[in-house]
């Protein structure tokens, strides 16, 4: 019995190629689609859920309110001691610092900034007992100072070995100058999980040498994202407790010790380390991968179930388009005996090869697309065949489908009366309204995401194009090694100067706009005797700076040349926040540089963008510092030019460059370049709408294509009389495409509002976007119905086109 | 082994309504072979649905093998018709996609008979409608007098007690038409009871009583008295 069905199904196929394959077509890309994104969230949800008692781990992280505020995923480092005070509630602490830098090792080549190094204390493998230790334990390895722990991955590059084993008492350089003797060796890391580091520097060194200037022990004042606090709570207890009595206890003794006492009001709280891999706001550690974004995951899960949704509905369009061609055999087939049960599960069983084929299909459209998007798509997202959880997945991917699909055709087609099925009479027209409705809902998704589309793709160009207030454009800048001395920023700085293709050089801390920032808190002390604090954007430089960058003064003049913060400019924004409406009433005010050093201000720059259009413009200061300047920016001379001359410069540049700073790598940046990146985020997003677009367009032009070669067969008699009566070729192309246009009308009406909805809230991100213009709504509706009549006019005029005498012998 | 009583069958669309039957009683003995004569319209396929279970009436009663079956469900008039009735179509129906045998095959799919036992039995009946050599042809490689001996193989192959023929000749040259008459003739020597609806005077004729219709009703009954072959 099953044979025969599977053999007919096959055959059926076989016989109506051309229904098949749009059938097929339709299911394999919402199939590939959502398989392609059940890959990436599946990636993304298996973080480290094999650790032990993961769900009683927490990161403790830093809050603040005050002359400067926002969250911090690092804690102050004297939390780390106040932690292993509090034994009732916390079973284990890991405190730790994520570090990277240069590696060397003999005379060998320095392996630069090795990143995924943590200094870390034994208890940190309390916290996470999941390594396998191949050599050594936590306590022996990493007690004493200048120890480390390698992965067998690590030991091998470093050290030129097969066993593992021959690493132990090598040494090597971190940071060129802090010696190292591998005490330990873990087995390699897995790859999907966040505690990526593959190298751990005993805590003790630390305080045993120069690490203890940059990373200050038992510190309050300095909060910094790469000192991490990681607790394993007692069971039982809830983070929320601990969060009242340790957070209560730290937050007072950040107000007691640290810098800013009663200006900062610091919170501690708990992140749940299952949320470590999803927390888009606190982030993993500094230099780690990013961290899942769940809007975008379920942004893009829902996507894949609309995408199938409208597969399905597709399916169920065509197959039910086709029941009256099959109810001749539902009638033959019910008259020698069939039964109904039978009959469905024989088209059930059709459905499912049809899926089976189609899931096949699916697979290889993954691949594709996985490569396709290879640059949007982390590392390691992959389809595995022998994985037993994508196993069961593609067998319950294609099973409900299947079903999903298939059992609306079954139960109508095998419902026929099988006296009029038998005569090819089988009642069929209330499917005509379903099947009118299923395209008025792909053609909702389809225009909704076409709207959402145009708004991506507008603000995107609104954002690429906006003028920021400086110039961008034949701006190249680097960043000098760091710390290096002053003289030899200067000596490159003059070198570069007299190269003739260079208009303008100028030494600063960063671009005028960034995508990191810092701030410095300033005071102003009012007239009305108000002291007014705030946290101030620094964009610090020499006095060739706004010239560089083309920023207009407009009020005062420039700062005097000095190594040293001597002046000051502020732009208009800060100007106004000080109580200044005229920009130049702020001129020669005096402001206390945090540390009570005051300083004049002596200019005020015309406001501009101080970093991507998400945020809005808020009060910087201009100053000079020397010490802080770790960018050469310089503006060349290249109107006209081509690629190579612009490749020249650069190299000759490289020439200077390796003069001063031999051995260090010549990075450079085309500031415009710099600034698009802002927006990779949302030029993935519009990558994705148009992956989306596209895609339920396609779906949405199978499903009319099945619909409009059902109409013209159902009405090729109408045809025939109308033509045989007068009617012209035009006439019938426009009856026969007429109600599509109507169908794709009646959409919009329900497709435009929520493209218009979903839009706004979008672009409520940025502090500066585009309008939801009328035309907008205009240029959708038009090219849905354009894409619509350009689908079903081929099959309209050939149905216009055919010779009336074939068409009336038809009945 | 057939008896209606009063049977009635009424088409209703939203404006109108026909009468199809109108309180048609007959009575059919094992082993006859009745013809159902009568101009288009008349109501003959549709009585011949309503006796092949393929249909319901819309009133009257009909016994089919001692049971009352008119109010019977889908599902026990399916059990009925798959142990019991075979159909010959005017237009053959053969199922496009299957094989000669398979097509002779699915009846026998259907009564869940066992795979050797089943082409054992196919065989043996294409065999006898001299067929055998066509057995992995498909329909559309057939003439019209080799579909219809296929069709008659199908009918024929669960040994039904019943043979309903709706104008078996009717898409046949009067040679392959006289084929198909003989075959029918040779089924009813056997034990088979047929009910055939025709057009014409002459097949009706190879049949032992003629039924005619007219507007729904029945209004003569003749036993035929000549017996052609």
């Amino acid at each position: 019995m099953l044979q025969n069905y599977f053999k007919i199904a096959a055959r059926n196929l076989w016989r109506n190629k051309l229904h098949a394959f749009i059938n097929v077509l339709g299911l394999s890309i919402g199939l590939g689609a959502c398989l392609v994104i059940y890959l990436l969230a599946e990636y993304e949800l298996s973080f480290d859920t094999f650790r032990t008692d993961k769900e009683r781990i927490y990161r403790i992280y830093s809050s603040f309110d005050g002359v400067f505020s926002g969250f911090n995923r690092g804690v102050p480092t004297a939390m780390a001691s106040l932690v292993e005070e509090e034994q009732q509630l916390i079973e284990s602490s890991a405190a730790f610092q994520v570090v990277s830098g240069s590696i060397k090792v003999d005379d060998r080549d320095l392996l630069r900034q090795q990143e995924g190094i943590a200094i870390a204390s034994p208890t940190y493998f309390d916290v996470f007992p999941d390594y396998e230790w191949l050599v050594g334990n936590p306590v022996t390895s990493l007690s004493e100072p200048y120890k480390a722990v390698l992965t067998e991955e690590r030991a091998k590059q470093y050290f030129d070995i097969t066993d593992p084993g021959e690493a132990i008492g090598q040494q090597f350089h971190f940071r060129d100058s802090l010696p190292l003797t591998v005490a330990g060796i873990i087995a390699n890391i897995p790859k999907r999980t966040d505690l990526d580091f593959e190298m751990f520097i005993s805590h003790s060194t630390i305080e045993a040498s120069w690490l203890k200037n940059n990373y200050e022990p038992n510190n309050w004042s300095n909060t910094n994202s790469s000192h991490q606090v990681f607790v394993k709570l007692q069971s039982g207890i809830e983070p929320e407790q601990v969060e009242a009595t340790l957070g209560q206890d730290a937050k007072a003794l950040y107000k007691k010790d640290s810098y800013f006492g009663d200006d900062v009001d610091a919170g501690f709280h708990l992140q749940s380390f299952t949320d470590l891999h999803y927390n888009a706001d606190l982030s993993i550690f500094d230099h780690s991968r990013e961290p899942a974004h769940m809007p975008t995951l379920y942004a893009l899960l829902s996507i894949a179930g609309i995408l199938l949704f409208i597969a399905i509905i597709n399916f169920i369009n065509l197959e039910t388009a086709q029941a009256s061609r099959r109810s001749l055999e539902v009638g033959i087939r019910k008259a020698i005996g069939g039964t109904r049960k039978e009959l469905i599960i024989q088209f059930l069983l059709e459905t499912l090869v049809l899926t089976v084929v189609a899931v096949a299909v699916s697979l290889a459209l993954a691949k594709v697309g996985l490569r396709y998007f290879a640059d949007y798509i982390p590392e390691g997202v992959g389809l595995d065949i022998t994985s037993p959880l994508h196993l069961s997945f593609l067998l319950g991917l294609t099973l409900t489908v299947a079903l999903l699909a298939g059992a609306y055709p079954a139960f109508i087609m095998s419902g026929y009366k099988p006296a009029f099925a038998l005569k090819g009479k089988a009642k069929n027209s209330g499917h005509v309204n379903l099947r009118r409705g299923l395209i008025i809902f792909q053609f909702i998704i389809a225009q909704a995401l076409i709207f959402g589309n145009l708004a991506i793709g507008q603000q995107l160009n609104y954002m690429l194009n906006k003028d920021m207030g400086f110039e961008k454009d034949a701006i190249v800048y680097f960043y000098v090694p760091w710390q290096s001395a002053n003289e030899k920023k200067i000596i490159l700085a003059n070198e570069l100067r007299a190269y003739p293709e260079i208009k303008a050089l100028s030494l600063h801390e960063q671009t005028p706009a960034s995508s990191s920032y810092s701030t410095t808190v300033m005071k102003y002390q009012s007239k009305s005797g108000e002291e007014i604090k705030y946290s101030t954007y620094r964009k610090f430089g020499d006095t060739s700076f706004i010239h560089l960058y083309g920023m207009d003064i407009i009020a005062g003049r420039n700062m005097v040349p000095s190594d040293t913060l001597y002046e000051i400019l502020v732009n208009e924004a800060y100007a106004e926040y000080l109580g200044f409406d005229n920009p130049a009433d702020a001129l020669g005010e005096q402001l206390d540089y945090g540390d009570g050093k005051m300083v004049p201000i002596v200019g005020v720059v015309d406001n501009f963008h101080f970093s991507s259009l998400h945020d809005k413009i808020e009060p910087v200061v201009i100053g000079s510092d020397i010490d802080d300047y770790g960018i050469i920016g310089l503006k060349l001379q290249i109107t006209g030019q081509e690629g190579a001359h612009i490749q020249a410069i650069l190299e000759r540049m490289e020439q200077s460059w390796n003069k001063i700073y031999p051995g260090e790598p010549f990075e450079y940046n085309f500031l415009d370049e710099t600034i698009a990146n802002f927006y990779r985020s949302e030029r993935r997003a519009s990558v994705l709408s148009t992956f989306a677009m596209s895609i339920a367009i396609l779906i949405s032009c199978l499903g009319l294509l099945g619909l409009i070669s059902y109409t013209t067969a159902q009405r090729t008699k109408e045809i025939g009389i109308r033509k045989v009566l007068g009617a012209s070729v035009q006439q019938l192309v426009a009856l026969l495409t007429k109600d599509f246009v109507i169908l794709v009308l009646v959409a919009a009406v329900v497709a435009l509002p929520i493209g218009w909805y979903m839009s706004k809230q979008w672009l409520q991100d940025f502090a500066y976007h585009i309008h939801l213009d009328w035309w907008m709504f205009v240029l959708v509706t038009g090219a849905a119905i354009l894409i619509a009549l350009l689908t079903v006019s081929f099959r309209a005029l050939r149905a216009a086109l055919a010779n009336p005498a074939d068409s009336l012998k038809y009945e | 082994m057939i008896r209606t009583n009063e049977l009635v069958k009424v088409y209703r669309t939203e404006e109108v309504e026909t009468t199809a039957l109108n309180k048609v009683s007959i009575e059919i003995k094992a082993g006859e072979f009745v013809s159902i004569m009568g101009p288009s319209g008349c109501g003959k396929s549709t009585l011949l649905n309503i006796l092949g279970l393929i249909d319901n009436p819309s009133g009257g009663e009909y016994h089919f093998l001692d049971h009352e079956v008119s109010s019977y469900s889908e599902r026990k008039r399916s059990q009925l018709r798959k142990n019991n009735i075979g159909f010959i179509f005017q237009s053959f129906n053969l199922i496009d996609e299957l094989t000669v045998f398979e097509n002779v095959e699915l009846p026998l799919i259907y009564t869940k008979v066992g795979g050797s036992e089943r082409k054992k039995r196919v065989e043996e009946v294409l065999e006898k409608m001299n067929m055998m050599h066509r057995r992995n042809h498909f329909p559309q490689q057939l003439s019209g007098g080799q579909q219809q001996r296929v069709a008659v193989a199908r009918a024929i192959v669960n040994n039904p007690k019943l043979i309903l023929a709706d104008e078996p000749t009717g898409n046949l040259d009067s040679s392959n038409g006289s084929d198909v008459m003989k075959t029918l003739v040779h089924l009813n020597n056997e034990g088979a009871t047929i009910i055939m609806v025709t057009h014409s005077q002459y097949c009706a004729e190879f049949g032992n009583r003629i039924i005619r219709l007219l507007d729904g009703q029945v209004v003569t009954e003749n036993i035929v008295s000549k017996q052609l072959l």
